[in-house]
Order: structure tokens, then sequence, then C-alpha cells
């Protein structure tokens, strides 16, 4: 699903510069292989019969070598009209020109065949090299026209003018092979060159229909990096960008290819890599816009957007020809639109809002995609020429065709598909963070942000969650003895359901508290209330009793056992929230000394993982669990926090402690 | 990255004598695994009264996994259900497992050997 790289071989007619030359030159029918350009008030057309002889000899350049016997062949008419067709290799034309007198500086403008290597001898000596001829003849970017520059001493004589064609077999079978664009041209070197530029400026006009599609491309695949950038999770961004940017890269390597005269095997290779995988991103921002799953489908069409890179492989081991590799894109290029149409159309049916979008400009686009490949086909088979069939608009400086029109409906629609997408998933994204300022704000009425003062405790709290809202939480309540009550908990799963659930469970727990003391009863009570609340996960919880004699009372929903100065308390555990309705609770009573600390901690301190996928463990938050609990927090998340982390230290002061401060997260 | 569970079923003799089916985890354990444990355990032969649970494999388990596991012993632990031994476990996911009360259901083992010795 690359663009055509062919057109300017054959709609750019370089109308202008014949019109200039029938001016300049007038119509000249000079004799065969003998032509006298001495007498002409500018560049003459060099467009007598040449002589042709196919086959490589050193004599041939020679001055006064006989070539009557070779054929008379007009240098502009293909190979295969002088019985040569499909000759890949040699063949020279020489010609007897009397050059114009005078000592303005003379040049020959030289049209090579396509894709051909050409030398220029004069009387022998060889002028100019078009394209790599030697160590061996190599198939080059080249431009369309070169100036051969003729040395003074030669003047208003009569030369002989030779050319040593090299024709690739890569392209000798495509038709047309062997053939100049143009017959050369003798003239004032200013004249020439005045040609050449020319020439080049019209190469450049003829391509700006290309250019303002590249242009398009790369403008709108910026604008969708923009739109990545802003939405990284949105892939389809990112895809879009790598389709169209790649369109872009391609004219500006084909600029530097031709400007440096690289090998156009490898030009054309690079180039077919690159339009690869461009068709790559196309499939794959296709399947990802439209939310398509990946299938087998899929598979196929990232697999067959490789064709392209593969033909191009097969044409340069010579394993297949132009036509052949054109038939082989042709059938991919169908295979890939027709996959494609099939996926939007089913999608579409089904009230994929998307897909319908994409499917009117996608369709238009891959008819004429498909005429267009197979319009190539045609031609490069030699079955028949149908290329003016494309063009919509032509004139002296450049050809507009249809597939310029199809690049340009296809790009303007991604660019808006791209933008209606973005605004509809900026909408979504401001309300879901509206819904999750909201259970935020929920979740901090219920869990305290500030630790309670209760007289004779000492209290601290931290509270890390690992996204905007957690699964954790932790109530300390006092109770009427001076004692309080503490609940420290983990909602398996995060965001929104974990939030709710948490919000369910400190609802429950604070209205318990208001009828039960007993961590037993209320875990109990709490484990019926997650009945069916757990969608395959469950919560755990440890509720423990403080009173102010140092009378510890807990009990343990699957819950961290509680630190005791460092040490592991021996507690009761049962199995956690919302699994069963038989689960069992039972408490577990010990005695505090007076300068015990309890730390209570959730998984997130002991599953934190750091980069090398080792667990915090059990080891080192034992370790720790005696330090204050901002600190015990910090610990965990320098080693690299996974979850939601919360560290609640309760310590019996025995008299009511004015100074215990809350701390915060 | 989660890694897919697998389940590997095999028989073996406990020290007592009785063919013991053995169920052999790998992979990471997550609610993903749901229907690949429980097909293993639906699949166990009716007769195997006696299962033993084999983590050697197993590189993580999260809370969900932890919740198809303690679903699978409640099963076991109903009557006529069956009696079931559990080797293998790291010491961080031998502690966990204490943690969550799994040991009042089945017996934690370090080694094949002495879980086949209890069954």
């Amino acid at each position: 699903m690359g663009k055509s790289c062919e057109n300017s071989r054959r709609f750019p007619v370089s109308a202008l510069i014949i019109l200039l030359l029938l001016i300049l030159a007038g119509v000249n029918a000079g004799q065969a292989q003998s032509f006298d350009a001495s007498n002409t008030g500018g560049p003459t057309p060099l467009d007598a019969p040449w002589r042709l002889q196919f086959g490589d000899d050193p004599a041939y350049a020679q001055p006064g070598f006989d070539d009557s016997h070779w054929t008379l062949h007009r240098i502009d008419k293909d190979w295969a009209s002088a019985g040569h067709k499909g000759y890949a290799g040699y063949a020279w034309y020489r010609m007897r020109v009397i050059l114009p007198k005078g000592n303005e500086p003379l040049a020959i403008a030289i049209y090579p065949p396509a894709e051909a290597a050409v030398e220029v001898y004069i009387d022998g000596a060889l002028a100019g090299t078009i394209g790599r001829m030697r160590p061996e003849p190599v198939w080059t970017m080249r431009r369309d026209v070169y100036a051969i520059a003729v040395p003074a001493a030669l003047h208003g004589r009569p030369v002989e003018l030779a050319l040593r064609v090299w024709e690739s077999p890569l392209q000798a079978v495509n038709p047309g092979a062997g053939a100049a664009s143009h017959p050369p041209l003798a003239g004032t070197a200013a004249d020439v060159e005045r040609i050449v530029s020319l020439e080049q400026q019209n190469r450049w006009v003829a391509q700006i229909p290309d250019w303002v599609v590249d242009m398009l491309g790369v403008a709108v695949g910026l604008f969708s990096l923009g739109l990545f950038l802003l939405q990284r999770h949105a892939r389809e961004y990112a895809y879009a960008a790598g389709f169209l940017l790649g369109l872009g890269v391609e004219p500006l390597y084909m600029w530097i290819s031709i400007q440096t005269g690289a090998d156009a095997r490898i030009f054309w290779q690079v180039d077919m890599g690159m339009r690869s995988l461009s068709t790559y991103f196309w499939v794959l921002f296709t399947w990802s816009f439209v939310r398509a799953r990946a299938d087998r489908l899929l598979y196929a069409c990232l697999a067959a957007s490789w064709i392209l890179s593969i033909g191009a492989a097969l044409v340069n081991l010579g394993i297949i020809h132009n036509a052949g590799y054109y038939w082989m894109i042709a059938a991919a290029d169908l295979f890939l639109s027709s996959a494609v149409f099939v996926r939007l159309y089913t999608l579409a049916r089904r009230g994929n809002r998307d897909a319908k979008l994409f499917l009117v400009p996608f369709t238009l686009w891959i008819a004429m995609w498909c005429v267009m490949v197979s319009i190539e086909a045609l031609y490069y088979s030699g079955i028949v020429d149908l290329t003016g069939a494309m063009i919509l608009y032509h004139d002296a400086r450049f050809t507009i065709t249809w597939i310029h029109v199809g690049w340009v409906v296809l790009i303007l629609a991604v660019g808006t598909v791209l933008v209606l997408r973005f605004a509809r998933s900026a909408e979504q994204e401001q309300r879901l963070r509206t819904e999750m300022e909201s259970a935020r704000t929920v979740q901090q009425i219920l869990v305290p942000e500030e630790v309670p003062s209760i007289p004779g405790f000492s209290i601290q709290a931290v509270y890390h969650p690992a996204g905007e809202v957690g699964g954790d939480f932790y109530q300390v309540l006092p109770i009427p003895n001076g004692g309080l009550l503490a609940v420290i908990g983990d909602v398996s799963g995060k965001g929104m359901p974990a939030a709710m659930t948490v919000s369910l469970l400190v609802g429950t727990i604070r209205t318990l508290a208001q009828y039960t003391h007993d961590p037993a009863e209320v875990l109990t009570a709490m484990n019926q209330r997650m009945m069916g609340r757990s969608s395959g996960g469950f919560t755990t919880a440890l509720v423990l009793r403080l009173d102010p004699d140092g009378t510890l009372t807990a009990a343990n929903a699957g819950h961290l056992v509680p630190y005791a100065n460092g040490k592991e308390l021996d507690i009761d555990n049962s199995l956690p929230l919302g699994i069963t309705t038989c689960a069992a609770y039972s408490n577990s009573t010990l005695h505090l000394e007076a300068d015990t600390t309890l730390t209570l901690l959730t998984d997130g301190v002991v599953e934190a993982q750091n980069a090398k996928g080792e667990l915090f463990g059990f080891d080192r938050a034992a370790e720790i669990s005696s330090r204050p609990a901002q600190k015990v927090a910090e610990a965990a998340q320098a080693f690299g926090q996974q979850d939601d982390i919360t560290v609640v230290t309760l310590a019996c002061t025995g008299v009511p402690d004015p100074a215990s401060a809350p701390v915060s997260a | 990255m989660q890694v897919t569970t697998k389940v590997e079923q095999r028989t073996a003799i406990s020290a007592s004598g009785h063919p013991v089916g053995v169920l052999a985890f790998s992979g990471d354990i997550a609610s993903t695994s749901k229907d690949a444990i429980l097909a293993a355990w639906h699949a166990l032969d009716g007769a195997s009264s006696r299962v033993l649970l084999d983590f050697t494999g197993v590189d993580y388990i999260n809370s969900s996994g932890i919740a198809i596991i303690i679903q699978m012993l409640l099963e076991a632990s109903k009557p006529g259900g069956r009696s079931i031994a559990i080797f293998g476990l790291s010491p961080h996911f031998q502690k966990v497992f204490t943690m969550v009360g799994i040991n009042k259901y089945a017996a934690l083992h370090t080694n094949e050997a002495a879980a086949l010795a209890s069954l």
C-alpha cells in the first residue's frame, strides 16, 4: 500500500523543453550517423538515426572505426524495436558530429535510457560517465539529463561521438528498455547547462502533487504523534504517526539517493522496507482504532505488509521481474484491502461507530488503489498500457492522478477520525477523573487522614495508596473504658471497586463499634457483610482492642500478624473475610508491657518489590517494624511500592499523653 | 509480567501405601488461573481422596490466587471430601498461607517425601 514510485517516468513529459528546442533549433533532418551541428543558433538535438551495435569492444570508441555495418536506430526508440527485446548488458551508439565553431565552451546534453549507465567518448577519449560504469556497471539513482563538456580543441571540427550504454538486467525486461528519453543535444555549455537545470526544475515541479500529499501526511502524522504524547495509552495515535510519517521520509530519502547517485537496488530495497513498515503500522492502526481483537486476520495482514520488501528482494536477486513483482503487490494489496474492508464492514454492521466513520473514505481509497496497482501490473506485463486512465489533470508542468486524490482523502479521513477519537476520549478521561476524585473524597471522609488523638496512647499512622484510591483501610477508635479499638485491613483489587468496598467496611466498623468491642464479633459481622462482595478476591483484616492496663485482645482474618517491639505476636489466624460464612474467628488475649509499641502493617510493605523482582519480605519487615510508622512506610516505598502501604503504630503510654501528634501521609 | 498457570497431574503413593493424586502448579497463580486450576481439581480421579498440591514451580501467588486455593480447600473439607497436603512453597508464601489460615485445612510441608508421609 505504498505510493507509486514509477509515475515520474511515465507522467511528467518535458514538453516545455521540447518546445524550447523546436524554437531554438528548428526541425533538423540531418543525414544518417553524420550530423552537422555547426550552424545552428542554439543547442541542436542529435535526432538523426545513430549507428547501434549490441555487445562491447573498446575499439568501438575509436575514431575511424568502421561502423558502416551497424544497425541504424533512433536513440529514443527502445531496443525491442531493434530486435533485442529484454536485452541486458552493453550496447554502443556512434555518430559523426560537426561541432559549432567559436570560443564559447561547448557541451552535449545526454538523456540516458531509464536505469542505464552511460560512458560518452569524443574522438576516442572518455569525456564523461553517467551513473557508475566501472569497475562493474551498477544501476544507480540518477537524474534525467547530464551535461558532458567538450574539449575546446574540438570546436568547429567533425568528431566521432560514441556512447557506451549498459542496461541493468533488472530493468531490461521493462517496456521501453534501452530508449533514451530524448536524443542528445549539442550546443554551448551555457545553453546545455540551462537545459539541464530547467529539466531539473521541471522534475521538481512535476513532483509537486506528490510533495503536497507527502507533506499533508507528515503534518497529520506529527499531529497524531502529538496526540499520542498527550494520551500515551492510546497506541492508535502512535500507529497512525508511524504510518503517515513514513510517507514523508520517502521522498527525502529518494532526493538524497538521486543526489548521491546511490545504488538503486539498495535504494529500492530500503524504500520498500520503509513502505512495508508504513503498511504494517497502517494495519495496526486500523485494528487498534476500531478496537478489533488481535485475530488471525490481523496477523495475516501484518505478514502481508512485508510482501513489498520480499518482492523487492526477489527482483534484486533476479528471481522475478518487475511484472511478477507488480502482480505480487497487486495480490498482497488486494488481500490487505479486502481484509481491512471486511473487518471494518463487519464491525460497522455490529454498530461500531469508529468502523462506520472510517468505512467510506477507506472504501474509496482501496477502490482507487486496487485499480492503480492493477494498471501498473498490466503495464509492466506489457499487456496493455492504461496508465493514462489514472490521470485527473495534466499540463506541461505536472500531472495530478486519481491516486493523489485518493491519498488526500485517506490522510484527511485519518486526521478527522483521530481528532474525533481524541475529543471523545479526552471527555471520557475527564469523566473518569471526576469519578475518581469523588471516590477519593468519599474515602477521605471515611479513612482518617489524621490520626485520632486518644488519651493514654501514642498513635502514628501512614497511608500511601498505590493509585488515586486504595484498597487498604484502618480505623482507630476510642472505647468507653479508656482503651481503643483498632482495625487494619486490605481489600484485594485496586481502584474504584476496592475503594467502594473499603467505604462499606469502614462504615460497618464504625457502626459495629457502637455495639461491640469484641474483636472476634467485629470480624464475624464484617465477614457476613463481605459475603458475595469479593468477586474472586478477599479482604484481610486484623481487629484489636487495647485496654489502658495493657491487655490486648486480637482476632485476625488472614491479615499480617502485628509486631510488638519488632517481634511477631502469637495470634490465632483465620480465613480472610468474604470467602465463607463458616469462617470462625476467635480472640487471642495477651498482656503488653508498659513500653511496648505495636506495629500493624498491610502486605504493601512485605510485598514491596525491587527492580530485580525481589520481595521486601517478612524478615525485613520484622527488622524495621520497631521504627516510627513514617520510616517503615518510607523503607517499603523506597524498596519498590507495588500496592497500598499502610503502617499504624500503637503504644500504651499509661498516662494520658497530650503530645501524641498525629502523622498524616 | 504475569505468566500463565500450568497444572500437571500425576500420581504418587503415600507412606501409608495409598494412591495420591498430585497437582503440580507452575507459573504465577492469579485470577486468570482459576479455570486451569479448577479444571485440574475436578479432573482428579474421584477415587483419589488424598491429594498433594505441589507449588515448587510457582513464582508468585496474588490474593485472587490464594482465594482460589482456599475455595478448593473448603470444598475438600466438606464431609466425604479429600485430605490435602501442600509442599514446595517458598518461605514467604509458606508464611502467607499460614497467615490466611490455609494451614488449618491442609498441612504445609517443605518437600514431597514429608508431604507423602503425612497422607
